[in-house]
C-alpha cells in the first residue's frame, strides 16, 4: 500500500480512537441534557477529578478496574452532592445552573492544582490490553490495543445506554421525561428520582472517562477545558440530548482534529469549528437534535 | 421620585470626580511603589477589565446573548495590535507577519478586527439562544485559545508576542497618564453605549431581546440585528484588548484561557448583568479579591494559594444568594432606606429569562407566541406541540 494511503488511515484511526473517548465523555453531558436541560459546564472538571480519583486508587490498590470503577463512583458521588443541594433547588433556570456549575468547574480544577500540582500523570493500561497488535493498513504495521480497546469500550458504552433507555423501565422514564416533564410527573412518577439517577450516571460516565482518557494520553491541570470543549462541540455538531448524535459528533470531530493535525499542525482546530459553523449554518439544532 | 433622580446624579457627580481625583491622590497618601499599584494594578486594570466586562453586560442585557466569548475577541483584537506595531524581525517565530505601524493606527486596525471578528461569531451563533447561545461562544472562545496556542505561523504559538507599547509609553513610567487614557475610554465605552440602547436602533435590540419572534413577524431581520449586537460586544471588547495589550505589554495565550473567560462572566454577574456601571464595580471587587486574596483567612485556611477557589466560590455564593450582583444588592439597600423595605426583589431579568421562551425566537418551533414572563418550570413542556 503507498504511503500515503496508510499514512491517512493511520490518521483516521487515531481519529476514530478519539472519537470513542470524546464520546464516552459526551454521552454523559448530553444525557444530562436531553432530560433535565441542565448545562453541566463543570462536566471537563469531572473528567479532571475521575482522572485523579482513578490515578489514586490504582496507585494504592495496583488494580486498573478498581481505578475506573473508584473514578466512576466517586464522581457519581459528587455529581450527586452538587445535584441535590444546588441544582436541584433551582429547577428550570439552566442559565443560572450552568454559571453555578462554572463556578463549581473552577474551584474543583483548582482544588486539583492543591493536591496533585501541575505534573502530568498517566496510568498504566493493564497487561492484556497493553502493547499493540498487527494491523496491515497503518504506518508500522502495528496499532496500540488500548486505543482500539478505547473504540470497543464506546461501542459497549453506546450499546448500554440504548439499552437503558429503550428497554428499562428507568428508560421510558427518561424518554418520556424528555418530552414532557410535567406529564410525567403527573402521571405519578417521581421525576426528581429520575433526575438524580440521571444526574449519577452522567457524571459518573465523565469520570469513568477521565481514566479511560488518562489511560490512553495523560492528564495535568487545564485539561478541564480541553474536554469540556469537546463535549460542547460535539454535542453542538451532533444535537443536543441525542445519544446518536454524540456518536456522530464524536466521529466528525474526532477524525477531523486528527487528520487535520496530520496535515495541517497548525490550523486543526480551525477545521474543527469551520465544521461547527457550517453544521449550525445549515441545521441549527445540530445533525440529530431536534428542533429547539 | 425627582429626589431620587437627583441624589442619583449627585452620587454619579461624586463617582466622576473621585475617578479622575484618584490617580492624583494616591501619592499624597503612599509611598511611590504603592501609589503606582494603586493606579495601575487596581485602577487601570479594573477599567480595561470592565469594558470587557461591559462589552458583555451590553450584549446580555440589551441582547439577551450571554456571551463567553469576549475575552477572546478582546485577545484577539490584542494579537492584531501586535502584529501590526511590531516589526517583522520582531515576530519572527514562525513568519515575519509584523507591519511596524505607529501604536494609534495599530489600535484602530485591531478595532476593526475585533468588530469583524465579532460579526463572525455573531453569523455563526446568530440562530442559537439562551443556553445554547452560551455553549457555543464558550466553544468558540476554548477554540480560539487553542488556535493561538498552536499557531506559530500567525499568532506566535504559546510564546506570544512581547515589547508592544501604546502611545503613553510603558504604564509604570508614566502610571497616572495610562490611568486617564484607560478612563477615557472607558468613559466613551460607557456612555457611547448608553447613548445607542436610546436610539431606536438600541430598542430594536431589547425587542429581539424580549421576543425575537414577534419582533420578526414585525419585519425586522432578526439574525441580522443579533450579528451587528454582536460586533458592537466585539468592538467594546478590542477597546479592552488594545489597552490591556498596552498595559502588559505583550500577548500569549494565557491572557484568552478558560480562567479569562470565565472572569469575564464572573465580574459581569458579580457587578449585576443587567447594569452597564456593575461591569466596573464587579471589575474592582474582583481585582481587589485576585489581589488581596493571599491574606484573607478563614478559620485558619489562608487561600494565599487558592485565590482560584476563593474566586470560585464567591461566583457560587453570588449566583445562589445574589443573582442580580452588587449594583442590585446595593440599589436594594438604598431604596429600603426609603420605606420599600417590604419589596421582594426582582429577580434578574436575564438569569431569569425563561430559556423555552428565549429558544421561542427560533423560527422552526411551532405553537403560539409565548409571552415573555412564562415560568420555565417545565423546561422540555414547550416541544410537546412540535
Amino acid at each position: 500500500m503507498p504511503k500515503e494511503v496508510t499514512e491517512f488511515l493511520t490518521a483516521t484511526l487515531n481519529g476514530v480512537t478519539l472519537a470513542a473517548l470524546y464520546f464516552i465523555v459526551a454521552s454523559g453531558f448530553t444525557l444530562i441534557f436531553g432530560l433535565m436541560r441542565t448545562t453541566n459546564m463543570a462536566h471537563g472538571a469531572f473528567y479532571l477529578l475521575g482522572a485523579y480519583a482513578g490515578y489514586q486508587a490504582i496507585d494504592i490498590t495496583g488494580s486498573w478496574l478498581v481505578g475506573v470503577a473508584a473514578a466512576a463512583i466517586v464522581v457519581a458521588l459528587v455529581g450527586l452532592a452538587i445535584h441535590v443541594g444546588l441544582l436541584a433547588r433551582m429547577a428550570g433556570q439552566d442559565l443560572r445552573q450552568a454559571l453555578i456549575t462554572l463556578g463549581i468547574s473552577i474551584i474543583i480544577a483548582d482544588l486539583m492544582l492543591a493536591r496533585y500540582g501541575g505534573v502530568t500523570y498517566q496510568i498504566q493500561a493493564p497487561e492484556i490490553i497493553s502493547g499493540s497488535m498487527g494491523l496491515p493498513f497503518v504506518v508500522g504495521g502495528a496499532y496500540s490495543t488500548y486505543r482500539l480497546f478505547m473504540v470497543a469500550l464506546a461501542v459497549a458504552v453506546y450499546i448500554g445506554l440504548w439499552l437503558m433507555l429503550n428497554r428499562t423501565r428507568v428508560g421510558v422514564y427518561i424518554r418520556a421525561g424528555i418530552d414532557d416533564r410535567d406529564m410525567l410527573s403527573a402521571l405519578g412518577v417521581n421525576v426528581a428520582r429520575v433526575f438524580v439517577f440521571v444526574f449519577a450516571v452522567g457524571s459518573a460516565l465523565a469520570g469513568f472517562a477521565g481514566v479511560i482518557g488518562t489511560t490512553a494520553l495523560s492528564v495535568s491541570p487545564g485539561e478541564e477545558g480541553r474536554y469540556l470543549l469537546s463535549s460542547l462541540v460535539v454535542v453542538i455538531v451532533g444535537g443536543m440530548g441525542s445519544l446518536g448524535g454524540a456518536a456522530i459528533g464524536a466521529l466528525i470531530i474526532g477524525i477531523a482534529e486528527q487528520v487535520g493535525l496530520f496535515y495541517e499542525p497548525t490550523y486543526s482546530v480551525l477545521i474543527t469549528f469551520i465544521i461547527m459553523a457550517a453544521v449550525l449554518a445549515v441545521r441549527p439544532q445540530g445533525l440529530l437534535g431536534r428542533p429547539a | 421620585m425627582s429626589r431620587l433622580r437627583e441624589r442619583r446624579s449627585l452620587l454619579a457627580g461624586i463617582a466622576v470626580v473621585a475617578l479622575i481625583a484618584y490617580p492624583l491622590v494616591l501619592p499624597l497618601v503612599f509611598r511611590e511603589n504603592s501609589a503606582r499599584f494603586w493606579t495601575l494594578s487596581i485602577g487601570a486594570q479594573s477599567l480595561i477589565l470592565g469594558i470587557t466586562a461591559l462589552s458583555l453586560v451590553f450584549m446580555a442585557g440589551y441582547g439577551g446573548m450571554i456571551s463567553l466569548a469576549q475575552a477572546a475577541l478582546a485577545g484577539f483584537a490584542a494579537y492584531i495590535v501586535a502584529l501590526a506595531y511590531l516589526e517583522p524581525s520582531a515576530t519572527a517565530i514562525g513568519s515575519n507577519i509584523g507591519l511596524g505601524l505607529p501604536a494609534i493606527p495599530s489600535a484602530l486596525i485591531a478595532l476593526v478586527f475585533a468588530t469583524l471578528a465579532g460579526a463572525l461569531f455573531g453569523a455563526i451563533s446568530s440562530r442559537s439562544y439562551g443556553i445554547y447561545f452560551l455553549m457555543l461562544t464558550l466553544a468558540l472562545a476554548v477554540g480560539f485559545f487553542y488556535l493561538v496556542l498552536q499557531n506559530y505561523d500567525i499568532f506566535g504559538g504559546h510564546i506570544g508576542f512581547a515589547g508592544i507599547e501604546g502611545p503613553t509609553g510603558p504604564p509604570r513610567s508614566n502610571p497616572a497618564v495610562f490611568y486617564y487614557l484607560c478612563l477615557v475610554i472607558a468613559a466613551l465605552a460607557y456612555l457611547g453605549l448608553r447613548y445607542l440602547v436610546r436610539t431606536p436602533l438600541g430598542l430594536t435590540f431589547e425587542g429581539i431581546r424580549d421576543n425575537p419572534r414577534r419582533m420578526r413577524a414585525l419585519g425586522y431581520r432578526v439574525e441580522l440585528h443579533r450579528i451587528a449586537i454582536f460586533a458592537v460586544g466585539g468592538f467594546v471588547a478590542g477597546m479592552a484588548g488594545v489597552l490591556g495589550v498596552w498595559y502588559r505589554g505583550n500577548i500569549s495565550p494565557g491572557v484568552v484561557d478558560l480562567t479569562r473567560t470565565i472572569d469575564v462572566l464572573i465580574v459581569a454577574v458579580l457587578g449585576g448583568l443587567a447594569y452597564p456601571i456593575g461591569a466596573f464595580v464587579g471589575a474592582v471587587v474582583f481585582l481587589l479579591i485576585d489581589t488581596f486574596a493571599s491574606s484573607i483567612v478563614i478559620l485558619d485556611f489562608s487561600f494565599r494559594e487558592r485565590f482560584n477557589s476563593l474566586i470560585g466560590l464567591g461566583f457560587v455564593l453570588i449566583v445562589l444568594f445574589a443573582p442580580n450582583g452588587i449594583v442590585a444588592l446595593g440599589d436594594q439597600l438604598w431604596r429600603g432606606g426609603r420605606r420599600r423595605l417590604g419589596r421582594a426583589p426582582e429577580p434578574n431579568p436575564i438569569l431569569a429569562t425563561p430559556i423555552d421562551t428565549a429558544i421561542a425566537g427560533a423560527s422552526s418551533l411551532p405553537g403560539g407566541d409565548a409571552p415573555a414572563d412564562t415560568t420555565s418550570e417545565g423546561g422540555g413542556g414547550a416541544k410537546t406541540d412540535a
